[in-house]
């Protein structure tokens, strides 16, 4: 598995935006698959299928740190494949005439609101626009269709925009979730 | 032609893979609307963007640490727990066992994390409880140049939620803005009990993103 472990951590990267995180879910792969290398010699496209594995674990592991009631994530950023427009959850913005718009937009913003965004949305986002990966690449890599691959690439671009409009430091969120949150025991 | 028809051609244009005379048409609208001008801009400023999003590799002795794991821990995928998951992943222990459940051990809890500058890290607490404890506050005190991926401008955080008995665990999204870190504070309320924890948060400036649009 050595001459995949940098592709393998780069996507886990991308998918989970931080090093941390993409080092734990390379981790978690090669100790789930490290008793089962007999069968990993038998696999023709080794490659493509680690990344396939990878892929479902981190979403798996996305999920369940998401049920961690600890999670201080906005639950309404990011809701995968929702009817409801992201735009509508956001605040309202008066547009503005002048073409400074943009002036805040910046790659360290830019990084913080794709945290923002589920782990299926910011993958695709990342995987086709930053890494360059075509979509019916993904479709086989992610398993996911090419339609709900260019509607999940849809709304986290449209997600992404809305969080980067957001004045910096504009103080949106409050935590304030008294008797919903439950901790996560891992035995 | 409409302004929805012409957003839906706004990422072909930028990717220069729309032909003609759709190119022309879309082009030609977007000339006389300032709403798909907009668009067009903000499309293009995010996609430049994302193109130029940097790589952080991984901590050095990755490769070697991540193979020595999976051949040692054939037990199963449980990087929470062991050693050098702990370290490598910034998981920060934090003993509450013997101030919740009398006779238990003392805390060894103080303990360093460094987080690059501007990029959004993810930095782990982790709490023992000797027992089920219903309604604990929680309160997180943070460095004025760290915040919460999501919260901007709030350096405390306070909810209240459950503990149970064992290992419980917060994977907390932060990240550093300019500046020199310093420590994070969290503080569990339960009843009259009460306990705080720091832990120093160190910012490493090197390979900071530029704080300023590019474009
Ligand atoms: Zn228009």
């Amino acid at each position: 598995m050595y001459p995949h472990l940098d592709h393998l951590y780069r996507f886990a990267y991308r998918m989970t935006g931080t090093r941390e995180d993409a080092e734990d879910l390379v981790q978690d792969l090669l100790v789930k698959l490290y008793p089962r290398q007999r069968e990993l010699e038998a696999v023709e496209q080794l490659r493509p299928w680690l990344t396939r594995v990878l892929y479902r674990l981190g979403v798996d592991r996305a999920r369940s740190q998401s049920r961690n009631p600890l999670a201080l994530r906005q639950d309404a950023v990011g809701a995968e494949d929702s009817d409801v427009d992201p735009l509508e959850r956001l605040p309202s913005h008066e547009p503005e005439p002048s073409a400074a718009l943009e002036r805040h937009w910046t790659q360290a913003r830019l990084l913080e609101a794709m945290q923002q965004l589920s782990v299926e949305h910011r993958s695709v986002i990342a995987l086709h626009m930053v890494e360059g990966y075509a979509l019916n690449e993904l479709e086989d890599l992610l398993q996911t269709p090419v339609g709900t691959l260019k509607s999940r690439l849809h709304r986290a671009r449209a997600q992404l925009k809305a969080l980067l409009q957001r004045e910096p430091n504009q103080d949106h969120q409050r935590v304030n979730t008294r008797g919903q949150r439950k901790w996560n025991v891992v035995k | 032609m409409e302004c929805s028809q012409v957003n839906t051609h706004i990422d072909e244009l930028l990717a220069d893979a729309l032909g003609e005379p759709l190119r022309s048409a879309v082009l030609l609208h977007i000339e006389h609307c300032d709403h798909c001008a907009q668009t067009l801009r903000q499309d293009r400023t995010l996609r430049e963007l994302l193109q130029g999003l940097p790589l952080v590799p991984p901590s050095p002795g990755f490769h070697a640490r991540v193979l020595r794991q999976a051949s040692a821990g054939q037990r199963r995928s449980r990087p929470w727990l062991t050693g050098l998951a702990l370290a490598a992943t910034l998981v920060l222990g934090v003993v509450l066992g013997w101030m919740l459940a009398p006779g238990g051990k003392p805390p060894v809890s103080v303990q360093a994390v460094a987080l690059l500058a501007q990029q959004p890290g993810s930095v782990r607490l982790a709490f023992e409880s000797g027992h089920d404890l219903r309604d604990v506050k929680l309160t997180l005190h943070l460095p004025t140049s760290v915040e919460v991926v999501g919260y901007p401008g709030q350096h405390e955080l306070t909810w209240r939620t459950d503990l149970q008995r064992g290992r419980n665990e917060l994977s907390l999204p932060l990240v550093a803005r300019d500046g020199e870190g310093g420590l994070l504070v969290a503080q569990l309320e339960h009843g009259a009990q009460r306990k705080q924890f720091a832990v120093r948060i160190d910012v490493d400036q090197t390979g900071a993103l530029p704080s300023k649009n590019p474009i």
